[in-house]
């Protein structure tokens, strides 16, 4: 089985000269989980940046369905975009435009797939929506008007609409309530199960990794400096760091 | 007398020269057409000259002009659809008299017709040239005022966000908030803007017999559409574009299908054709 | 008289022409004499000081030698301390009016008056007769005769010999007139050489008033006098075809910290322009270090004032004045199709 997204040997340097990550590799299969857990400044932004082909490895190759599509730009990129990878962002402003109703930012994506009937596009965002378990009568609503929640929910809406194998997360519940996280991590959970997502989470917050994550790599400096199971690492951490890292947090 | 002295004497109306543009700048707008006319619809970048009408009068439409007209032409120029606008007959004017061609308000039987706004109703055939007036060349400026921005939407070929403003709209507001300037999309994959013409004139786009050149001054740009091109307005598979609807025929020639002009002066309001010209014909064989 | 429908239009050019052709005012002083010849301009001022007296304005305008914003200052200054009488109320319906067009519709009540305008005429200079064209070609000998010392060094030269301002950053010359490139910060500051006054005065204005980065801009220098011209030959030789009258200035922005890790400096803006109008030079110095400023730092958020993209587009008073004054051309096909779209809607919302 060839995994969904794969880096190889990343390495990421900025033109300043600051190193974003440092020979990174990893695979995402179908079905699983991966979650990359460090501290601000660990690299593990980047990282996810690159799997969204957001930024091209400076040395290093980047496979999504076994094919290397490292540097891809343009059109390419987008169409590649569409059909196989969803994003979650931190921040809902980076992936939606808040002036846009939920339904909008979620048609968006469809039309940027070439479709072309406004029912059917409407249709198919509706669903999204309300598996996303958003108020219907939201729809037509403009997203400015949404809470960080609900907003969080439209951004996966837009992520799954195309149907892709593969979602990235960028510590998706980050700034939302403690409730609301907690919501939004057990809709994450069904939905990726749902539809045997190959799924990359990225978060500084052990619990939700601890939630979601299969297995997990652990970066600081921009290199990975442990990675196995979930359970394993944050039962028994090998690496300096990360017996730092578990500690702090889950003491 | 002094070189300059000699410049500014030769630079009197009388004296300019032939189609008033001189020959370096006509070559400029010429090489920017034929590129413009083998990519239809892409916007082609030129070094706009300053003209003798002001920015957004028509300064680009008459480059455009003056660099293809020819001694046998034909000329015609419309606002409005009106050959008696001021600002038509300013234009015609100095295209005439630097020239010397013939000029018409018969359609049917100009071969280069510059306009704004307009299409003639009459039916227009293969040889003939219009020549749109344009005030925004950009269909995604509604999306983005950055030509930066737009620039790369149009070279990925990146519609979506155009599309979007039109779900908004249906979504929110029942119907396009497009009046006239109805974006379409060309044969060939880009998205053009039309200029302001009414929803109404869109359709005569496709596959017109005419070649479509648009000349805009301020922005620098020209474009066009070469003879038999599938043009299309964006619209969803399932939401035809409507034109505009008039509640009477015109009430001096009874076109039906004209695209026809409320006058407010008259009680009650009547609505005659934009068209002057064609109107007039039609009463006179009537 | 009709607005779109005169078939003569000649005449009709010919009498909104007449009508606005500079006439004598009686009375042969000097004062009188320019209201006649420059009623534009006149209005211009008064408008701007906020004051309706034409020959006040006129004779700012003399006394300010033609300088818009100092005739300005002198009428406003005049006014503010005047007693104010009374208020008074205008209703802007009872305008009796000497000109009356209708863009949005083709006829409507009333007719269309053309009135006394230039805007029917093509834009083509009138250079009279031959006569009057060999004194165009005649030089005009400028200046007040003084002879300032031309040995002035740059003022700037031991800062930039320490290092803390860079002078030469990279401008390559190009001609926009013939271009259709947008020739990079050489483009710019040709632009910023032609640009209208006004915008680039408020736009710099905008910077230091807080909307730009924090930007604390200290002029370092102003020249203003003659800047020789120079021309390269075919055979490679540079010689100086003669002089132009210049104004340039130079402005520093400080720099404690670069995200890009260069030390503390000054980031230059130089302005140039031809005649002595001291602020487009100043302003265009503003602009120029404004954007270069922000070139540092591709992904920062932009004001107008340091956006150069938006500065290219809003600096050309051509484009500006030509665009915003087209909507006085026949605009009523559009009209139409907007009013076609807003009574469907309304429709659409009275049976809903």
């Amino acid at each position: 089985m060839k995994p969904v997204i794969a880096l190889r040997d990343v390495t990421v340097r900025y033109p300043s000269g600051v190193f974003g990550c440092r020979e990174v590799s990893l695979d995402v299969y179908p079905g699983e989980v991966l979650g990359i857990v460090g501290e601000s400044g660990s690299g593990k932004s980047t990282v996810l940046a690159c799997a969204n082909l957001d930024i091209a490895p400076t040395l290093g190759s980047v496979e999504v369905m076994g094919v290397d599509v490292t540097g891809v730009g343009g059109a390419e990129r987008r169409a590649l975009r569409a059909k196989s990878l969803g994003i979650v962002y931190q921040t809902p402003q980076q992936g939606l435009d808040l002036d846009v109703t939920a339904g909008g930012n979620v048609a968006e994506r469809m039309f940027g797939a070439g479709h072309r009937s406004y029912q059917h596009v409407r249709a198919r965002a509706l669903s999204l929506h309300e598996a996303m378990e958003l108020p219907l009568e939201r729809f037509d609503v403009v997203v400015k008007a949404f809470s960080g929640g609900m907003r969080q929910r439209v951004q996966l809406a837009k992520a799954l609409v195309t149907s892709p194998p593969a979602l990235l997360l960028d510590e998706p519940t980050s700034g939302l309530d403690v409730s609301v996280q907690a919501k939004t991590l057990d809709l994450i959970r069904r939905i990726q199960r749902e539809h045997g997502l190959a799924t990359v989470i990225v978060s500084h917050d052990l619990a939700v990794i601890r939630m979601l994550a299969d297995r997990l790599i652990v970066m600081k400096g921009g290199r990975i400096v442990e990675r196995g199971l979930t359970d394993q690492i944050l039962g028994d951490p090998q690496d300096p760091y990360s017996q730092l890292l578990v500690s702090s947090q889950l003491a | 007398m002094s070189a300059f002295a000699e410049i500014l004497n030769e630079r009197k109306p009388s004296g300019y020269a032939w189609a008033y543009l001189d020959e370096d700048s006509k070559r400029e707008v010429r090489r920017a057409l034929l590129k413009a006319v083998c990519i239809p619809g892409y916007q082609v970048p030129f070094a706009s000259r300053e003209m003798p009408v002001a920015r957004g009068w028509g300064s680009g439409g008459l480059q455009v002009t003056l660099s293809i007209v020819e001694p046998n032409d034909t000329l015609k120029v419309i606002d409005q659809g009106s050959d008696e606008s001021m600002n038509a007959s300013a234009l015609r004017d100095l295209i005439a008299r630097t020239t010397g061609v013939k000029t018409t308000t018969d359609a049917r039987e100009a071969t280069l017709i510059q306009t704004r706004h307009r299409i003639p109703e009459d039916d227009l055939a293969e040889g003939q040239i219009v020549v749109f007036q344009v005030p925004i060349a950009d269909p995604l400026r509604v999306v983005d005022p950055r030509t930066s921005v737009t620039r790369r939407l149009h070279a990925e070929r990146d519609y979506s966000p155009v599309w979007l403003y039109l779900y908004e709209d249906v979504a929110t507001l029942a119907a396009p908030s497009f009046t006239h300037s109805y974006p379409v999309e060309v044969e060939g994959g880009y998205v053009m803007a039309p200029t302001p013409i009414p929803r109404h004139d869109i359709p005569r786009l496709n596959d017109a017999p005419f070649l479509a050149l648009y000349g805009a001054g301020r922005e620098a740009t020209v474009y066009a559409l070469p003879p038999y091109t599938f043009v299309k307005p964006l619209e969803f598979d399932d939401r035809p574009f409507e034109i505009e609807a008039f509640p009477m025929p015109c009430a001096l020639c009874g076109a039906a299908e004209s695209y026809l002009q409320a006058q407010e002066d008259s009680d009650p309001v009547r609505y005659v054709c934009s068209d002057v010209a064609y109107c007039r014909r039609r009463r006179e064989s009537a | 008289m009709g607005y779109t429908t005169v078939a003569d239009r000649s005449e009709a050019v010919d009498a909104a022409a007449a009508l606005a052709a500079p006439c004598t005012i009686d009375g042969g002083d000097e004062t009188r004499a320019f209201v006649g010849r420059y009623p534009l301009l006149v209005d211009h001022i008064g408008a701007e000081a906020g004051i309706v007296e034409p020959l006040l304005c006129a004779r700012a305008l003399l006394q300010a030698q033609g300088d818009i914003v100092r005739a300005v200052s002198l009428v406003r200054a005049w006014a503010a301390t005047l007693p104010r009488l009374a208020n008074t109320r205008v209703q802007i319906t009872e305008l009796r009016a000497e000109r009356r067009i209708t863009p949005a519709f083709s006829q409507p009540r009333g007719g269309q008056y053309l009135g006394a305008s230039l805007d029917y005429a093509q834009r083509l200079l009138d250079l009279g007769t031959m006569a009057e064209g060999e004194s165009l070609a005649a030089p005009v000998t400028r200046g007040n005769g003084v002879v300032a010392p031309s040995s002035f060094s740059p003022a700037i030269d031991p800062l930039v010999a320490e290092g803390l301002i860079v002078r030469d950053r990279c401008a390559e010359s190009v001609d926009l007139t013939r271009t259709k490139q947008s020739g990079g910060r050489g483009g710019l500051l040709q632009l910023l050489a032609r640009g209208e006054t006004g915008t680039m005065t408020s736009l710099a204005y905008t910077a230091i008033r807080g909307y730009g980065q924090r930007q604390d801009p200290t002029l370092m220098e102003l020249r203003s006098g003659f800047l020789p011209v120079r021309m390269e030959r075919p055979d490679g030789e540079v010689f100086i075809v003669g002089e132009i009258a210049a104004t340039v200035a130079e402005i520093t922005l400080y720099r404690l910290h670069d995200d890009n890790g260069a030390d503390a400096h000054f980031t230059l803006g130089v302005g140039a322009t031809p005649g002595r109008v001291e602020r487009r030079a100043i302003a265009a110095a503003m602009l120029d270090a404004g954007c270069a400023r922000a070139a540092t730092d591709p992904d920062g958020k932009r004001r107008p004032c340091d956006d150069e993209e938006f500065i290219r587009i809003a600096i050309d008073g051509q484009e500006a004045s030509g665009f915003v004054e087209h909507l006085k051309l026949p605009h009523y096909v559009t009209f139409t199709s907007d009013l076609d779209r807003v009574r469907a809607a309304r429709e659409g919302e009275v049976e809903a």
